[in-house]
């Protein structure tokens, strides 16, 4: 039954640096559990950020809440910044077979969850592999290896959608026009915005989950009035189907961190959020359903 | 044979630009084999004390896996890729000993003082080591300033459950209690989600009426 090919994790040394940030962390700690967890955290943050850096990801360590004293005496949190990704969760386990447990705290806002093996003498961690989804535990087989990780990272990294030149007729690969995505019915209830110039494209997004497959469809309609800003149409309809399942929620993320939801009750042909955003800006926008998630940036 | 599987992925890595895909994957596994080979040198024994040399040579093996991906460019495929290896090795080996024994960092594991050099702990010196920090008693200045309180930021509680103020569940938290143990403490339960959400957003929004249990 076992069908899954060894994975080859990502051995890293941890010495005096590694332990140097760990114990900063550790000491302005009062509790015994949490301080013992921080430290591990530390290791496990510190080996990722080795390994990224050693392949040209940039990160921001310091950018991190697992680097602020004030965030890591409340939360259980272990996040890595990857520049123009976003944040990597980084746990600690002890052995090859240990159950690795995802906080609460540490479920929201990450694009991956990085599972690390610290041995006893803390001398040696072990990039044992990754998953996308985000969950109460990983399991060690549902580990995606190493290298799949830097694919993905990879991926993550050069998928960056500029909304302004789509008004140009310059649109990245893989959005498509809303005919190939939509029923006709469908085509009736996307934006509008009544104006001269104005581009709508979609994307199919599998949200993959254990329960059978969910595809939706993501579109974007973007528009202008003034020159300095667009308006920005998102709505998600479902594909195949009349009605969205209940609790698909929709989330766009400026680049405060700010969330803006919006969920399916059950007999809704589409979700929507209107934006309105200055050329230049970023900002995300998140998919899900239930702990699975798929994210897209766009630059406006 | 692992001499030529090195060489084939260091000309692989150098095939490719910088921050491809390609290269990425390359490098990760040729550094992943140098690390992990058995014919990575051990430098310079004598130079320091035996005690912290796997420490050193730890410290000086993650230089060269950094170095080795930033000049790969360099590496000529004339020369078996663990030769350069060592070679680098032996350098930032002495880099590393020079620095730290510089710093009067490193040495024989002392008792506590905040002025311990930097150690490389394992999971049983990491218990051993904070039962003795214990007794050092340090006050705790943030939770004095969470009970004090002085602007009356933290009365503020979850929507309809008045017993549940920041201040109850900051200092639950503090205290190291779980979600669930938190969530149960209150009669009837507030869900655990609820109380993340409530304190994650309030906790980011005072912040720096937080950071001043910094001042006196």
């Amino acid at each position: 039954m076992d069908k899954m090919k060894k994975i080859q994790p990502f051995a890293v040394p941890l010495s005096f640096e590694a332990h140097r940030l760990a114990e900063q962390h550790w000491r302005q700690q009062t509790h015994p559990q949490k301080a013992r967890q921080v430290y591990l955290n530390t290791l496990a943050i510190f080996a990722v950020n080795e390994w990224l850096q050693c392949l040209e990801f940039e990160t921001d360590w310091e950018a991190s809440d697992s680097y602020n004293p004030l965030s890591i005496r409340f939360m259980d949190v272990a996040d890595l910044v990857v520049k123009q990704v976003g944040k990597l969760e980084c746990r600690p386990v002890l052995s090859d077979s240990e159950l690795c447990e995802i906080p609460l705290e540490a479920r929201e806002d990450r694009i991956g969850y990085v599972v690390v093996k610290l041995d006893q003498t803390l001398k040696r961690a072990e990039i044992l592999g990754f998953t996308s989804t985000s969950a109460e535990s990983i399991p060690p087989d549902q580990l995606r290896s190493p290298e799949e990780l830097i694919s993905y990272l990879s991926r993550y990294a050069k998928e960056n959608v500029r909304l302004h030149q789509w008004l140009v007729g310059v649109v990245e690969h893989g959005w498509q026009t809303l005919e190939k995505l939509l029923s006709p019915e469908q085509l009736e209830l996307t934006f509008c915005f009544r104006r001269q110039i104005e581009v709508s494209r979609g994307q199919c997004i599998d949200l993959g989950m254990t329960l059978g497959k969910q595809s939706v469809a993501l579109i974007m309609t973007v528009s202008s009035e003034i020159e300095t800003e667009l308006e920005i149409g998102v709505q998600v309809h479902p594909i195949g189907q009349i009605y969205l399942p209940p609790g698909v929620q929709l989330i766009v993320t400026d680049e405060s961190g700010t969330d803006f939801a919006v969920s399916s009750r059950g007999a809704d042909n589409f979700i929507q959020k209107e934006i309105i955003a200055a050329i230049g800006d970023s900002f995300s926008v998140t998919i899900a359903i239930g702990e699975a998630k798929v994210r897209k940036n766009f630059t406006v | 044979m692992e001499d030529e599987l090195l060489r084939q992925l260091a000309q692989e890595a150098k095939r490719y630009p910088r921050g491809s895909k390609e290269r990425n994957l390359a490098l990760h596994k040729l550094i992943n084999m140098i690390w992990t080979s058995s014919r990575l040198g051990h430098p310079k024994r004598g130079v320091c004390p035996e005690a912290i040399y796997e420490d050193i040579r730890n410290e000086a093996v993650l230089r060269v896996m950094h170095e080795i991906a930033r000049k790969i460019e360099g590496y000529d495929p004339l020369y078996p890729v663990m030769q350069w290896v060592n070679g680098l090795l032996g350098f930032r080996f002495l880099d590393v000993w020079q620095e730290y024994e510089n710093r009067g960092i490193v040495g024989a594991p002392r008792k506590g003082s905040s002025q311990d050099p930097v150690r490389v702990r394992s999971l049983d010196e990491l218990e051993m080591d904070w039962s003795e920090a214990e007794e050092r008693s340090e006050t705790d200045q943030l939770r004095q300033f969470i009970e004090e309180d002085p602007e009356k930021l933290l009365i503020r509680h979850i929507q309809g459950r008045p017993e549940a103020t920041l201040k109850v569940l900051f200092l639950a938290m503090l205290d190291g209690l779980s979600w669930e143990e938190i969530s149960k403490n209150f009669n009837p339960p507030i869900a655990k989600n609820t109380v993340y959400y409530f304190v994650d957003r309030n906790l980011r929004r005072l912040q720096p009426y937080l950071q001043k249990h910094l001042c006196e």
